[in-house]
């Protein structure tokens, strides 16, 4: 075994002691961990996507000394690869171009163990990439959602605390329903290493038992799942959460969290029951259906919205919506569209939540449309920023967001010609739905103000850069789009 | 068809109490007795676990005696017991930070009621 092989091990393993660490420092070095780790994750995974692209496979790396049955493995190739890299990156710069706001909304004695759940949220996130081991996988989820809970939690603001009960709630009855599914999955192969069960699953369909139990455990996995991730109808949680912690978490939460559980889910489907049993159990159409429900009336609700930051939260169950709909094809290009799509739509909410709140800012703290009127102007820079994360959700090309809605509408073609039909119109209305949000909302912050706004806050340099670093990442996403593309559908074939 | 679920008391069981504290975790307006639902449908699934791991007659696999010849089907597998044992940690923790969260909902709006803290915080706080 080569060193480089450690990799995914250490991405896992040193944010989870470091953030033992952290919890003895003092707020200004914490915070500084906080930024250092998640830069440090963005280089150890951009050198494992280099060394996997060049020894051009995937390989299992096991931990401790038993072996595969009994014992634990982690798994890494290029599409994790990839995904640790893209989540590290964002992580490392929603915490700097949040870090004025983290120093202001969050008590000083908070904001050491802030510190300490953004380094936990990271480790969560790398094992939920890596892992080969189901339970491993719901270990690390409850995790995640006591970090994520704490992040929202963080804002001493009444609701902010309301915002994460909810969010507490919804999670637990997510990862409950997770829980039961893997047991179930457990009591039929016994098996918890992800090929094996695929294995045993495969054998156990062609005798033709177990069926039931097997729709069972695919069903609860993947309500669970999509409890977790926000899917419509299950997404009445997310507002509250999005809206009402500090823009850092508001980023991490929307492009991370539920992300990562969407990767989590598409191990699932590759791995675990293989695209045959996801088809066979109808799970698929369930899905199907569900996600272009998400996709419709998350961007209608958004379409509603009065007040900025619940809007960009609303956008995200449509995008959620997006993302199902690429895995719900049950077609190795619908998976690679959804990766395409997960990378897109995380950097671009990232940027949103963070510029947005600027705008914000620059508008006396008031988030009414009516009140943000020539807040590209106050914020020229923040204006510009939100500008391009906007358009690359709506879709204007040159962007990610543009290449992304182009592979996700060239896969949903693939489909019978009445269900290809009906998935490019719901794309074709909800990208006018996002336009129309999201380009009025462009518009509204570069028209003529009403009034005068008193004194801006000033932003550190440091949080600019990370808003244009996000910008040219979008930007980068949109150029190299075909390139990127390969590297996702060679992962995904050899996720398989 | 009775005595064929009859075998599968346990899991039976299990499934009836994840039933009841999903529900609980879901529709009651509580607090306290939404973390009461939590635990039950958390212990169900060990239950569940638990259940499937045992073989009747059989013990854990702890062999004092190296030199003696092994015999497998004297033992259960470990594996679920360990599960057991590492979800009832997780369990621990999130009903922890479940109720530390509950006692600051309590101090800030002096009631246990979701509906009514959604009210409130509606009210103190438009976004």
């Amino acid at each position: 075994m080569k060193f480089w092989q450690n990799l995914p091990f250490l991405l896992i393993w040193t944010p989870m002691l470091l953030s033992g660490v952290t919890a003895a420092l003092k707020p200004r070095w914490a915070l500084r961990m906080a930024l250092f780790v998640p830069l440090a994750g963005t280089l150890g995974s951009a050198a494992l996507l280099l060394e996997c692209l060049r020894a051009g496979g995937s390989f299992l790396y096991p931990l401790g000394e038993f072996g595969a049955p009994m014992g634990n493995e982690l798994r890494a190739g290029p599409a994790e690869a990839l995904l640790a890299l893209t989540f590290c990156a964002i992580l490392f710069l929603s915490v700097l171009g949040g870090y004025q706001r983290i120093v202001a909304q969050i008590e000083e004695r908070r904001r050491g163990l802030y510190c300490v759940m953004v380094l936990l949220l990271q480790a969560g996130l790398m094992a939920q990439v890596f892992t080969n081991d189901v339970f491993t996988a719901y270990v690390f989820i409850e995790i995640m959602t006591i970090a994520a809970g704490a992040l929202v939690l963080a804002r001493n603001r009444g609701r902010a605390l309301f915002g994460a009960t909810r969010y507490m709630i919804m999670n637990l009855l997510g990862s409950g329903l997770f829980l039961l599914g893997i047991a179930v999955l457990y009591c039929l192969t016994g098996e918890l290493l992800m090929e094996d069960i695929h294995d045993k699953l495969v054998s156990l369909r062609t005798a033709g038992s177990y069926a039931r139990p097997i729709t069972l455990s695919v069903a609860l996995v993947t309500v669970g799942l999509a409890v977790k991730s926000a899917l419509y109808p299950f997404h009445t949680w997310l507002p509250d959460a999005y809206a009402s912690a500090t823009p850092s978490s508001s980023a991490m939460l929307s492009s991370l969290v539920s992300k990562a559980y969407i990767f989590l889910y598409i191990k699932f489907v590759l791995r675990v029951w293989g695209l045959g049993l996801f088809r066979e159990t109808h799970m698929q159409a369930v899905l199907l259906v569900f996600s272009f429900l998400g996709i419709l009336l998350g961007s209608i609700d958004a379409v509603l919205e009065k007040r900025l930051r619940r809007m960009i939260a609303y956008s995200s169950v449509a995008q959620i919506g997006y993302i199902y709909l690429g895995v719900a094809l049950g077609t190795r290009v619908g998976v690679a569209a959804a990766l395409f799509h997960t990378i897109a739509h995380a950097l671009a909410k990232a940027l949103l939540f963070i510029s947005g709140d600027r705008l914000i800012g620059a508008s006396d703290g008031e988030s009414g449309f009516h009140e943000l009127r020539g807040a590209g102007y106050r914020a020229p820079l923040s204006g510009a920023a939100f500008t391009v994360g906007a358009c690359s959700i709506v879709g204007i090309p040159l962007l990610g967001g543009f290449a992304s809605k182009l592979y996700l509408t060239r896969a949903c073609l693939a489909m019978s010609a009445a269900n290809a039909a009906v998935a490019v119109i719901v794309l074709a209305v909800s990208t006018a739905l996002n336009a129309t949000y999201f380009l009025t909302t462009v518009i509204t912050i570069y028209q003529k103000p009403e009034r005068e706004y008193g004194a801006r806050l000033s932003h550190p340099p440091l949080s600019t850069a990370a808003l244009a670093a996000f910008a040219l990442l979008i930007l980068a996403l949109g150029v190299i789009a075909r390139p990127a593309m390969d590297v996702i559908a060679r992962g995904v074939d050899l996720l398989i | 068809m009775l005595s064929k679920l009859m075998g599968h008391s346990e899991e039976i069981a299990a499934l009836i109490l994840f039933g009841i504290g999903f529900t609980n975790l879901l529709l009651n307006r509580n607090m306290m007795k939404k973390i009461i639902g939590f635990s039950m449908m958390d212990s169900a699934i060990y239950l569940f676990l638990a259940s499937y791991g045992y073989i009747d007659g059989r013990v854990a696999p702890i062999i004092e005696d190296a030199s003696a010849p092994l015999e497998v089907s004297a033992y259960v597998n470990p594996l679920p017991a360990g599960l057991v044992l590492t979800g009832i940690v997780v369990s621990v923790s999130v009903t922890a930070i479940m109720l530390a969260l509950t006692l600051r909902l309590y101090k800030r709006y002096h009631t246990l009621d979701i509906d009514a803290i959604a009210i409130l915080a509606r009210e103190a706080d438009p976004e």
